[in-house]
């Protein structure tokens, strides 16, 4: 479009400016033209390149905050991944709306359910939801780097932290909070799944089989997911 | 090699943790005894260790086995390792997860799994309790622990305190109370 403006433009000045100038003004003209075409198609490629480097920008920021928050929970948890789940849930839902209630509980049950730590997998989940393969790996590497730091830290000076007496008094208080965040855990947990009492009789057989150890964590799970299939399809049968 | 076996041994322990690092312990205890990594007494001391600082224990174990057997490069390798099992098992896991969410069945099933994962919670707040009791010799000790659990559990399930701060705090009462 911007040609034939100024093939118009052109036109009209050759039609204004008296013959003697023609010549003048058509190299100016045309200088000015070859300027015009350099400025608007390094404009095409400005704006393209900020459209770009906006998209990019929001997209580190994104990856950047997925980092700094699973950063966070890696930080603070303490005695296996059951004591963070609060903290998970907090960030993710309340904080920064990244999945629903419910979701939630299915991402922790789908986490616990396939290899790997609960919190990574957590991370994992989260970050390849929001933004792909390569969230996953920021949520992944927020999740891990501060265990890294940390333990290559202790590698160095193991025997003063293990026998410092003040270590031993901090982790004593960890280790109560530890305990009341499971059992929140539980109570949050609770509230959202379970709903009647089909749920409360699978919930209370589960934690008998957990503690009493007699299978493996996996079939629970599983065992939980076919009486859930068999219990509402044949509800759904009888209405 | 001594590279090969470390990436070996804890992409196999990333594989098999499942439900919860404490299953996976005598995995981990079996192979860096089999290659020598650790004496049987530093197994202790890294048990210790990885329940003490934050992180998952497979994590933590990684790290620590790997950096004593191959430095720093070992840390990392030994690490990447064993979250390697987690990125493609949940890559896979997400992708059947968002397409099938909809679908009666799956819907089904998690009415079935998710008061497992509350029944699981709650068994890890038994199994955490009584370890964590276990271990205080003296009754005033234990009364303090179920106290500040106690604290934390109304805190954090019906008052919105920040979980982070809790820990923060406890661990500061912990200074003075035990």
């Amino acid at each position: 479009m911007w040609a034939t403006r100024r093939e118009w433009a052109k036109k009209v000045r050759l039609l204004k400016s008296p013959a003697r100038e023609k010549l003048a003004t058509v190299e100016s003209k045309s200088a000015s033209i070859c300027n015009n075409q350099f400025t608007s198609i390094s404009n095409i490629f400005n704006t393209e390149a900020s459209v770009r480097s906006r998209a990019l920008k929001e997209k580190l920021r994104g990856y950047w905050k997925l980092f700094i928050v699973f950063f966070r929970i890696g930080l603070f948890t303490f005695g296996g991944g059951f004591a963070m789940l609060p903290l998970i849930e907090k960030e993710v839902v309340d904080v920064h709306g990244w999945a629903t209630r419910e979701e939630i509980v299915d991402i922790f049950a789908l986490a616990q359910s396939v290899p790997g730590a609960i919190a990574v997998n957590t991370a994992v989940f989260i970050g390849l939801r929001l933004y792909g393969l390569l969230g996953a790996i920021a949520a992944l590497l927020g999740v891990v780097s501060p265990s890294i730091a940390i333990i290559l830290i202790i590698a160095q000076l193991f025997s003063q932290f293990q026998s410092n007496l003040y270590v031993a008094r901090a982790f004593s208080g960890v280790k109560a909070a530890v305990l009341g965040l499971i059992a929140a855990a539980t109570l949050r947990a609770g509230r959202s799944a379970i709903v009647d009492r089909f749920g409360l009789l699978v919930a209370a057989s589960a934690l008998a089989l957990s503690v009493s150890g007699v299978i493996p964590v996996v079939w629970v799970i599983l065992l939980g997911g076919l009486s859930g299939i068999l219990y509402h399809r044949r509800r759904g049968e009888e209405q | 090699m001594i590279y090969v076996q470390l990436f070996g041994a804890f992409f196999k322990i990333g594989l098999f943790t499942l439900g919860g690092g404490y299953a996976m312990l005598a995995l981990i205890r079996q192979d860096i005894i089999r290659y020598g990594w650790l004496t049987p007494a530093e197994f202790v001391d890294i048990v210790g260790i990885a329940e003490m600082t934050p992180g998952p224990i497979a994590v933590n174990a990684a790290t620590f086995v790997g950096y004593r057997s191959a430095g720093i490069g070992g840390a990392l390798l030994a690490t990447s390792a064993v979250v390697l099992p987690s990125l493609i098992s949940v890559f896979i896991i997400s992708r059947v997860w968002e397409r099938y969410k909809t679908s009666q069945m799956v819907q089904d099933m998690f009415k079935g799994i998710r008061p497992v994962v509350v029944g699981l919670v709650g068994a890890a707040a038994i199994q955490v309790g009584a370890s964590t009791l276990q271990v205080l010799i003296s009754l005033s000790h234990q009364g303090m622990t179920l106290l500040l659990a106690a604290a934390t559990f109304y805190g954090v399930a019906f008052k919105k305190w920040d979980p982070i701060k809790v820990l923060a705090g406890c661990a500061l009462i912990g200074l003075f109370i035990f």
